[in-house]
């Protein structure tokens, strides 16, 4: 049995006292305490503590001050029309292009032109990759990782990959040029369901395969309300909230590695997606998620991988994710904490390839208008529409050049290349649905 | 509308508030009111100045009505919302973030509902000299009944260091009442 003198354990005592330990922390701490009279002693003394600020009486008003408020309200200000996060995004976006077509016509002395040039090179750029995509997806359905020269364990997470660009491609995909493309490729996540819900086989990146898979199920439901994808997508949900950890994040596997921000990413937007195309339940899954995400911000604003200050793979890729999430399903006060960070990884983005990080920034900057920016965007936008393959048989692709390409191969690189162009016409939608349910 | 608004959560009121509803702000107002300037007055602040604070809240609330998403827990938005009032609040008055100098100068304490109740005030006076950084955990926990997450998500810090911090506070409250009961045993 240990003596008296203070044990490591003893900063567990607060969080027991507030039924703050998981189940297995607690269970782990209670067979400690049985062996260990420092914690003992200290769990009596601050319980003592406990006890006397809960002794404290709660103050009762002077007066009701509810009349005194709300004659401080102007009467005008019920009228006004609410703040429309999809209607900003979206104008924020038109005003951007105007913007980001105004500057390239400027520097091409092309001021006679009277569609934009740059938009008119976006929308060629997407549709060759949208063609390339279509011809790259096998008969079954899915885009094969290892043909594309990725990892064969992701087929499941490309095809979701793919059929989320074809979504955002075009203002009403599913009657659209790749609408039999998409609904394959829809048909061959589903048949990949397994009897708990997972969609693929157990592999390292199941999570990372499930995620994405249910984003776009989710994604095209909320386009087409098609009652047959609700009960995979019910399943799919079912097994999120089944791996989903105490600490409210979400690793490789639940019970064998920790939540990271990476995966738990996925998981969030799939839930934020769920709850504003009619899984109400999904909130508070979600909420959980939020506030685990937003316990790994550190005080610069940074996204950590697996808590504040862990950044193995650098900081930019982590903390555009993390806005991408917050700012879609998060808070205001989630645009306040994360606000400088994405400030930094915007102000450092290079024209380096990086599709992941490419694509989360143009994300989060189209979800949150305050701190867009056009220059940005452009510069990101141009350097894309630069790398695209122009002939050949993978003409309208671009190559895995990225530090993930090696596991996603070319769908991987192209699908977020689409994405990360049309966020303007995708995140607009996805706020459209989330205002909707407010 | 024939609605019962007393029935309906808080973000179902938001939503009302949103779309122009004056009863269903009222609502709000009235059901979190007193454990808002209970807030405020464990926080140190004297009953004019809580009352204050009360109201710059619900203003500050009113005008993010459009913004609040059901997503997180309202009292949690309300509480990260009434944190940002009373730190500007301090800074307004040009006052350290000292309970100790807060009391003096207005009198915050003679006016407790506890005073003349020795222990009760005592526990006050030591969660008066917590630091900055430790007593909005404590009051938050205990008094407003926020979970360790949804004070992470209030002040806008990790949930591992609201961990740390209420160890400390609770460190320190503890050395307080030790100290106190000595000092009774002295007297004594």
């Amino acid at each position: 049995m240990r003596g008296r003198q203070n044990c490591r354990n003893n900063a567990l005592v607060p969080s027991y006292l507030h039924g703050e330990l998981s189940d297995r922390e607690k269970a782990r701490f209670e067979a400690h305490l049985k062996e260990c009279d420092s914690c003992r002693g200290e769990l009596d003394a601050v319980r003592r503590v406990s006890e006397r600020l809960k002794e404290l009486p709660a103050e009762e008003l002077k007066r009701d001050l509810a009349p005194a408020i709300m004659a401080k309200i102007p009467q005008e200000s019920w009228g006004r029309h609410g703040f429309n996060w999809a209607l900003a995004a979206g104008l924020a976006a038109c005003l951007a292009l105007a913007v980001l077509g105004g500057l390239l016509l400027f520097h091409r002395g092309e001021q006679d032109t009277q569609v934009p040039a740059y938009v008119a090179r976006e929308s060629k750029a997407v549709k060759q990759a949208l063609v390339w995509l279509a011809g790259f997806q096998e008969p079954d359905g899915s885009w094969d990782a290892k043909k594309s020269g990725g990892h064969k364990d992701y087929t499941l997470g490309l095809t979701g990959l793919a059929v989320l660009a074809l979504l955002s491609g075009d203002e009403k995909p599913l009657e659209g040029a790749h609408a039999a493309s998409i609904s394959r490729g829809l048909e061959y996540i589903v048949a990949q369901q397994q009897p708990d819900g997972r969609f693929g086989p157990l592999v390292a990146g199941a999570m990372y395969n499930h995620g994405i898979s249910t984003v776009a199920l989710l994604e095209a439901y909320g386009l087409n309300r098609d009652e047959t994808l609700k009960r995979p997508i019910d399943r799919a949900l079912g097994y999120i909230y089944a791996q989903q950890k105490d600490s409210g994040g979400w690793g490789y596997r639940k019970g064998r590695s920790p939540a990271n921000t990476s995966i738990s990413i996925w998981q969030l937007h799939a839930l934020t997606l769920a709850c504003a195309v009619g899984w109400g339940e999904a909130g508070e899954k979600a909420g959980l998620g939020m506030d685990w995400l937003r316990g790994v911000i550190d005080e610069k604003g940074k996204v950590g991988y697996k808590e504040a200050g862990d950044f193995p793979y650098g900081t930019e890729a982590l903390t555009a994710m993390g806005a991408s999430c917050l700012f879609t399903g998060g808070t205001e006060a989630a645009v306040i904490e994360l606000g400088p960070g994405l400030k930094h990884v915007a102000s450092t983005q290079g024209d380096e390839i990086d599709f992941y990080r490419w694509y989360f920034l143009t994300y989060a900057l189209h979800a949150v208008e305050e701190i867009r920016s056009g220059t940005l965007e452009a510069r990101l936008q141009s350097a894309l529409a630069d790398q695209q393959v122009k002939s050949g048989p993978e003409a309208g692709s671009w190559a895995p050049t990225d530090q993930w390409g090696s596991a996603g191969g070319r769908v991987y690189s192209t699908s977020l290349a689409v994405l990360s162009l049309e966020t303007a016409r995708r995140v607009p939608r996805i706020l459209g649905w989330i205002e909707n349910v407010q | 509308m024939n609605e019962d608004l007393e029935q309906l959560s808080d973000p179902d009121l938001m939503k009302r508030a949103a779309a122009g509803r004056p009863e269903a702000f009222e609502t709000v107002v009235r059901r979190h009111q007193k454990p808002l300037l209970n807030f405020f007055r464990r926080m140190g602040a004297s009953y004019s100045e809580a009352e204050d604070m009360v109201q710059e809240t619900f203003l500050r609330l009113f005008d993010y009505r459009f913004r609040y998403r059901p997503l997180a827990k309202f009292t949690t938005f309300l509480y990260r919302l009434a944190s940002h009032v009373r730190v500007d609040g301090l800074r307004k008055l040009q006052r350290q973030p000292r309970t100790s100098e807060l009391s003096e100068a207005s009198g915050a304490r003679k006016e407790s509902p506890a005073a003349g109740i020795g222990a009760k005030l005592d526990i006050q006076a030591a969660i008066d000299r917590l630091s900055e950084k430790l007593r909005p955990v404590v009051v938050m926990a205990y008094f407003q009944g926020l979970r360790y997450r949804e004070i992470a998500k209030a002040l806008g810090i990790p949930q591992g260091t609201v961990k740390s911090r209420m160890f400390l506070a609770l460190q320190e409250l503890k050395e307080a009442l030790k100290g106190e009961e000595t000092g009774k045993n002295d007297e004594g």
